[in-house]
């Protein structure tokens, strides 16, 4: 795991695609201190993968990747993992 | 004359919708998928959250916000609360006429003398809300009923607000009446707007964030996707982010003054209920509470703000700042289940969201009074931060925008 985190973005990103299609789910990351904890993504998530409580966290089993939390999240506090 | 809209918040679009219908060809940067900003709704399961504001308007139709909707030609029904307001006391529910007669014949009179005072507006100099009523009265009660009116409409202390500026609020109350509820909830104001904006040619733009404004000759430069030039730029991003994102032409004092502003912070838990925990569409102020400062219940006038038969229940308190937030907000939670004994019953908790940092309940606190002109000329602010004496919540936006608008035709 930890050296998988050391790969440069792009390989990442093979990686997290081969990951997922395997069955092992790799995830949005909560930025913490960027997150306010406003929830403002939790209603948009189309998989219920996150819950909010002071601030978001995003459930890895129930989250699919497709990233509409980033785009919702006021504060770019989300990143792909 | 051409006009660059920083953020579609309130303020920004109530500005755009403003500058189109005066013939300004106006563009709108928003950097998120929707508009609204902190005003608008948050469809969950039905139920309509909203992004950050309660659905509730200060003065109801009756205020800045109300009157520059219908200049604008904006549908929006405002339903006014009834009653106003209600203040739990020892379980039981009081009006603001009835609260004289909780205490003794001596501070009744004391109370009474500091309610016409309100209504009559005398403070000079600058101390506190709380220092003010100190002078006239000591007594506990009377802090905690001012520390909850304080915290739910502008998420301070009696301490952290200038006397001066709850005197000219309560004035403002008494005049246009206390507040009404959106049809449609903050969403409904917002898509309103947005239609308004597009009627008069606006343009808005999703997903564009700015990343700066410069100057040429007397011309603005807006980097965004592209480069365009404007004639004015009006920015709602906030009086700190337009610093930065116009640094090369603010002078770096203003930029210093504007970057020590602390906002104000609170948390806004929301409720589904299966039946109705008030029964009324006002505020129901909680002076005694832990934390929470207030609680409405919009479905009470906008049936559709849940699903069918359900209730939508809002209780919001103020945040310290430094506070454990975890633990503000189990204390809020725990004021829910003591204020209603039937909530484990009826209730269930949909959402708990926290207005802090770079999204914060007010930019600038209450009593801040930011102008909304710059050091630059063509360049505005609007938006929570920019909010006239005696104006609170979005009445406060409202009257900061009239004020920019006021700014904008003096010079064109």
């Amino acid at each position: 795991m930890k050296r998988l985190l050391c790969l440069p973005h792009s390989k990442m990103q093979v990686t997290q695609k081969y990951l997922s299609r395997h069955g092992r789910s790799w995830s949005m990351l909560v930025r913490e201190e960027r997150c306010v904890g406003c929830a403002a993504c939790m209603p948009f998530c189309p998989n219920e993968a996150i819950t909010v409580y002071g601030v978001a966290e995003i459930d890895r089993e129930r989250c699919k990747n497709c990233g509409l939390c980033v785009a919702y999240c006021p504060n770019d506090a989300i990143e792909e993992g | 004359m051409r006009a660059c809209v920083i953020g579609a918040g309130l303020g920004g679009l109530l500005a755009a919708a403003n500058l189109a219908k005066e013939g300004f060809e106006v563009e709108v940067y928003e950097k998120l998928p929707y508009a609204g900003g902190r005003f608008t709704n948050l469809d969950y399961r039905g139920y309509q959250l909203s992004t950050g504001a309660l659905h509730m308007i200060p003065h109801r139709e009756r205020g800045p916000l109300g009157r520059m909707l219908r200049q604008l030609g904006a549908g929006v029904e405002i339903i006014p609360s009834q009653p106003q307001a209600m203040f739990r006391i020892a379980g039981k529910d009081y009006e603001y006429e009835e609260l004289p007669s909780l205490f003794s014949l001596r501070d009744k009179l004391k109370i009474t003398k500091i309610i016409a005072m309100l209504k009559l507006g005398k403070a000079t100099s600058d101390e506190s809300y709380r220092s003010w009523l100190e002078k006239q009265i000591k007594n506990e009660l009377v802090f905690k009923i001012a520390d909850s009116f304080t915290g739910w409409s502008l998420s301070l202390k009696a301490s952290e607000v200038p006397a001066k500026e709850v005197i000219a609020q309560t004035k403002n109350i008494n005049k246009l009446g206390g507040p009404g509820i959106p049809v449609g909830g903050c969403g409904g104001v917002t898509r309103a707007l947005v239609e308004v904006l597009q009627s008069e040619g606006g343009e808005l733009y999703l997903k564009q964030k700015v990343i700066a404004i410069k100057q040429n000759g007397r011309a603005f430069e807006v980097v965004a996707k592209e480069k365009r030039s404007y004639d004015i730029v009006v920015s709602n991003a906030g009086p700190k982010i337009t610093a930065e994102l116009a640094q090369e032409i603010l002078p770096r004092e203003y930029a210093r003054a504007v970057s020590r502003i602390k906002g104000a912070a609170g948390i806004k838990i929301s409720v589904a209920c299966k039946k109705a925990m008030l029964g009324h569409s006002g505020v129901l102020f909680t002076p005694e509470a832990e934390r929470i400062n207030g609680i409405n219940e919009v479905t009470n006038a906008d049936p559709s703000l849940a699903p069918q038969g359900e209730h939508l229940l809002m209780s919001h308190q103020r945040l310290a700042e430094g506070a454990d937030v975890k633990r503000e907000i189990e204390l809020g939670l725990k004021d829910l289940h003591r204020l209603f004994p039937e909530f484990k019953k009826y209730c269930r908790v949909l959402a708990v969201q926290v207005y802090r940092n770079s999204w914060p309940v007010n930019r600038a606190p209450s009593g801040t009074h930011l102008s909304p002109a710059t050091p630059v000329e063509g360049l505005y602010l609007v938006g929570d931060a920019v909010k006239p004496e005696g104006w609170m919540e979005t009445d406060g936006i409202a009257a900061g925008v009239e004020e920019a608008l006021r700014h904008i035709r003096a010079g064109y």
